[in-house]
């Protein structure tokens, strides 16, 4: 049985500018032990999918209007995150899944030594007393790669180096050891050299745990490297799902062939030009009918403007490889690159 | 590998854009308090401006027969101890407090943007002699600086008055009148005023003049040939515009409240260009025998700083983009 | 820690002195001396008042005098309209009774404002938030010299529950204290409402939801210190307005505070007196400025100690 299972999610935004249909019936699943990769643009709605799975959506104006994610919690027990209570929610945050997020030195606390901020989510959720909690961390800031972790633990945020605060954000999240991670975006905003680190570590302590991991990014040279199965996200919804071979091998969806070609390669013809995707993503909350990618697709057929498409599983080796596209004999290679 | 382009899809249509400008005003619009109290003091200006003329009773008609009367049919707002009608001194009293509130800020604001621009611009020596300067400044009591410039400087037989009646002289028949007095005594109050409030827009102005001196807009300006005063005030100072309207906006209520506080002690505006401040602070003193007197001035003054408040919070929320209410 | 603390008072002195200084020109360059307000005084006898005050000496001999005097022996010199009470004196008795209102003002008007503030924000948008923020709103606008008469009106005149003037027991101060502090209330809750909305919505706030703490342990723990920061820096400017608002006060309740001696010295032309009540007050709002400094820099820790 999957750890997290996600059905027909959709969370809106009532805005200046109309309903913001920022996650509009998100399917997928994530396994124990495995990592799934959610890529996509700014605005896709990868950031506003993780968030609504631990109902961390600010609630005046976001709200989750639909679906259901089952969550393992304990073996055989199965909870749907979406209607427990929020004490329970409060229960499974930082204990069961934990999160980390993208800009680390905005997502410490800069009030509060490092130490402090790791050992309250052992009280909150372990109930450890202090002395216990805080040796507890230092074991984990060691684990986590920082160098004389007794006396960093009592340093600001401020004090530390970017790479070094991610990490003292992923101890944070692994402290209780929790089933599930959702990393949104955890390199993003670290230098090149940093974000392959912290990958390493991210998939060292993924193995050493055994964690479920969900891993949003829009670099897809992160998911080659990271992720198991790969699940493409477009304007709310998820077009192309599949293991991650599959889905670099033999994409489908116009938008992730899309994608990959527009990744400059080092074999390039000099002198070529680089191909993008034309045109840009669609304002939330004007949404075209039909296939959402429908104005920027070279395939567009009639239909793609009228129906939303369905889900169509293409036959594939090692796990199911699902895309939401209309135009059937898609192939690879069959679009100018 | 062929070099062809693919197919622009047809279906393709841009977003269209919009300027700072307006969807600030947009975001004003939705802003009912601020709405509503934008109309409230429009409507308070315009009523200064137009009652004093148009009514019936003269500001400074006295009728000592009459004397303190409450508000009745051919009074409305009552009479004041001198038997003057009191809601023709009140909208009177609503022109000297609105320009004094006006002029006094508008004094700061230039003296603010220069050397705050100039500040920001220049950067470097000039910068920290300059906000250095400031910071002396605004460490020193003004309060009582005020105060003593007001006993001192600005009595009858003090030196500017002198100074003043001899400027007039070259234009007035009588510059010995007494009745200059008043005048000279609001010019005073509209420059110390200035004087006391420019600090802050200083600094303002100067944090944005160094934020946006970087911007690629500066350099393209400068690359066509614009020189400095030019660069300060025709291209970082507009684009600079959102706090300082905002802190401008501010600025009003609580230069009319300081002014306010000085006629409570006898060292604002005087007789007959009697403010708001002054005009509450003679009813105060009768409070308890007359109290309109103290209240219908009084109730002007609040809700006109109550709306400008109002309005400069809504114009804050409005231009900065990161704050969303909803 | 200590070493920043201790440069930052000792480098209040030299503005002290500038400051000083500027006052006592300024004092000095004003045409008519103290003697010839009230009544017509003999040439001769004016004379001798000038003599006896120094005042017919050459200004910088009085610089002089005063300086040294003010240095070696902290005298700020005689009084001229006061017979028999020094500077000295007058301020011994009149500062803590200013400072009891300023500081009593100032912990009232935390009180209020920061716990209203703190509602506000985290109920923002609410009925409660448009109520407590309108309330702020009016409390701002109000000047002090119509809440005194208003706030006395009511509950001293009317219901007898307060006294109406003087500053005896602690009936007497409840109404001036009021009326002191409630627009630096109104002012408070607007800016903490202002800095929590600020930090509630930040990145951290959201890591801490995240580790899944109560929402009051999040206001609480997390959202509270950076929040209340700009309260805090502006208690400096703040202390500042509240001796400012004090004359009113001061005048209005009668009560023997410095404020209401500064004004009165300023009208009889007490050179000395008004010269020392000047430095005290610069002083004192140096120190608080200071004192706010020092404050912020321990409680937030990305400020460097320099």
């Amino acid at each position: 049985m999957a750890l997290l299972e996600v059905h027909g999610l959709k969370t809106h935004f009532s805005t200046e500018e109309g309903n913001v249909r920022a996650v509009d019936g998100v399917s997928f699943h994530v396994e124990r032990g495995e990592v799934l990769g959610i890529v996509g643009e700014s605005g896709s709605g990868k950031s506003v999918t993780s968030l609504s799975l631990l109902r961390l959506i600010p609630s005046p104006p976001g709200r989750i209007v639909a679906g259901e994610i089952l969550f393992e919690s304990s073996p055989g027990k199965k909870e749907d995150l979406v209607r427990v209570s929020e004490a329970r929610m409060r229960a499974v945050r930082g204990d069961r899944i934990a999160m980390i997020f993208q800009d680390p030195m905005t997502s410490l606390n800069p009030y509060m030594h490092v130490g402090e901020q790791l050992v309250e989510v052992l009280e909150l959720h372990k109930k450890m007393k202090r002395p216990e909690a805080r040796q507890k961390a230092i074991e984990m800031l060691k684990a986590v790669g920082i160098p004389a972790p007794q006396q960093r633990i009592d340093d600001h945020p401020h004090q530390l180096s970017g790479g070094m605060r991610q990490r003292v954000m992923i101890a944070m999240a692994l402290l209780c050891e929790p089933d599930l991670l959702i990393a949104d975006e955890p390199t993003t905003a670290l230098d090149v050299t940093v974000q392959a680190q912290i990958l390493e570590l991210i998939q060292d302590r993924q193995k050493a745990l055994g964690l479920g991991v969900i891993l949003i990014t829009h670099d897809l040279g992160v998911i080659a490297k990271m992720a198991d199965r790969v699940a493409v996200m477009y304007a709310g919804r998820i077009v192309e799902e599949g293991p991650v071979d599959v889905i670099f091998e033999d994409p489908r969806h116009p938008y992730t062939i899309g994608l990959k070609s527009s990744i400059p390669r080092l074999d390039a013809v000099r002198g070529g030009t680089l191909t993008p995707i034309p045109g840009m993503p669609p304002s939330m909350a004007r949404l075209p009918p039909g296939c959402p990618f429908h104005p920027r697709c070279a395939h567009a057929i009639a239909r793609c403007k009228e129906v939303y498409p369905d889900e169509r599983e293409i036959p594939a080796e090692d796990g199911r490889h699902l895309v939401r596209c209309h135009v059937e004999d898609l192939a690879a290679g069959s679009v100018a690159s | 590998m062929a070099a062809s382009k693919p197919a622009v899809p047809a279906a393709f249509t841009l977003e269209k854009g919009s300027s700072l400008g307006r969807d600030a005003l947009r975001r004003l619009a939705k802003n009912r308090a601020a709405v509503v109290a934008g109309v409230v003091l429009s409507a308070l200006v315009l009523a200064c401006i137009l009652v004093p003329s148009l009514s019936y009773w003269r500001y400074d008609q006295a009728d000592l027969a009459t004397g303190p009367t409450p508000p009745s049919f051919q009074h409305w707002m009552g009479t004041d101890y001198f038997g003057r009608d009191l809601l023709a001194r009140v909208f009177f009293g609503g022109r000297i407090s609105f320009a004094v509130g006006l002029f006094a800020t508008l004094v700061s604001f230039f003296i603010g943007i220069t050397w705050g621009g100039v500040a920001g611009y220049f950067g470097g020596k000039v910068d920290a002699v300059l906000m250095r300067i400031v910071d002396v400044l605004y460490t020193v009591p003004f309060f009582i600086v005020v105060i003593l410039l007001m006993v001192f400087f600005a009595g009858q037989e003090g030196p500017l008055f002198k100074g003043f009646k001899s400027v007039l002289s070259v234009f007035v028949a009588h510059p010995e009148d007494p009745s200059y007095f008043p005048i000279f005594q609001i010019l005073i109050v509209f420059a110390a005023l200035g004087g006391i409030s420019w600090l802050t827009m200083a600094r303002i102005v100067r944090g944005q003049v160094i934020s946006l001196r970087e911007q690629p807009f500066v350099e393209a300006a400068r690359s066509i040939g614009a020189g400095h005063a030019a660069l300060i005030f025709r291209h970082l100072l507009p684009n600079a515009l959102g706090p300082i309207i905002v802190y401008t906006t501010l600025t009003i209520p609580e230069v009319m409240m300081i002014e306010a506080f000085l006629s409570f002690l006898g060292l604002g505006t005087q007789e007959p260009l009697s403010s708001w401040g002054l005009l509450a602070a003679t009813g105060a003193d009768s409070m308890d025998l007359y109290p309109w007197t103290l209240i219908f001035p009084a109730l002007m003054l609040a809700i006109s700083l109550f709306c400008f408040n109002f309005l400069g919070d809504g114009l804050r929320d409005a231009l900065d983009p990161r704050i969303r209410k909803d | 820690m200590i070493r920043y603390a201790v440069k930052r008072l000792l480098s209040i002195l030299p503005t002290l002195f500038i400051v000083a200084t500027l006052v006592f020109i300024l004092v000095r360059l004003v045409p008519g001396g103290p003697f010839d307000q009230d009544r017509v005084v003999p040439f001769e006898v004016q004379k001798q008042l000038n003599a006896k005050y120094h005042l017919d000496d050459p200004i910088y001999k009085q610089y002089g005098d005063w300086l040294w005097a003010l240095f070696t022996r902290g005298d700020l010199g005689p009084t001229i309209k006061y017979p028999n009470r020094t500077v000295n004196e007058i301020i011994r008795l009149s500062l803590p009774v200013s400072m009891q209102l300023g500081s009593l003002a100032m912990l009232f008007a935390l009180s209020i404002g920061v716990p209203l503030g703190i509602l506000g924000a985290t109920r923002q948008n609410t009925a409660v938030d448009t109520a407590a923020m309108a309330t702020a709103m009016i409390g701002v606008s109000v000047p002090r010299f119509v809440l005194a008469p208003v706030l006395i009106l009511t509950f001293a005149l009317k219901l007898y529950i307060f006294p109406v003037a003087r500053w005896e027991t602690w009936r007497h101060m409840i109404l001036p204290i009021i009326c002191a502090g409630l627009p630096m209330a109104a002012y408070i809750a607007r800016l903490t409402r202002a800095g929590m909305l600020e930090v509630i919505r930040s990145d951290f706030v959201r890591t801490a939801r995240a580790k899944g703490l109560s929402e009051g342990r999040v206001i609480w723990k997390h959202a509270l210190r950076g929040g209340l920061l700009p309260v805090v820096s502006f208690l400096g400017p703040g202390f500042s307005g509240l001796l400012v608002g004090s004359l009113v006060v001061e005048k209005i309740f009668n009560i023997p505070g410095m404020g209401r001696y500064l004004v009165e010295a300023a009208q009889n032309r007490e050179y000395n007196l008004l010269v020392g009540v000047t430095l005290v007050y610069a002083f004192i709002l140096l120190i608080a400025n200071t004192i706010v400094d020092i404050a912020y820099a321990f409680l937030d820790p990305r400020v460097e100690l320099r």
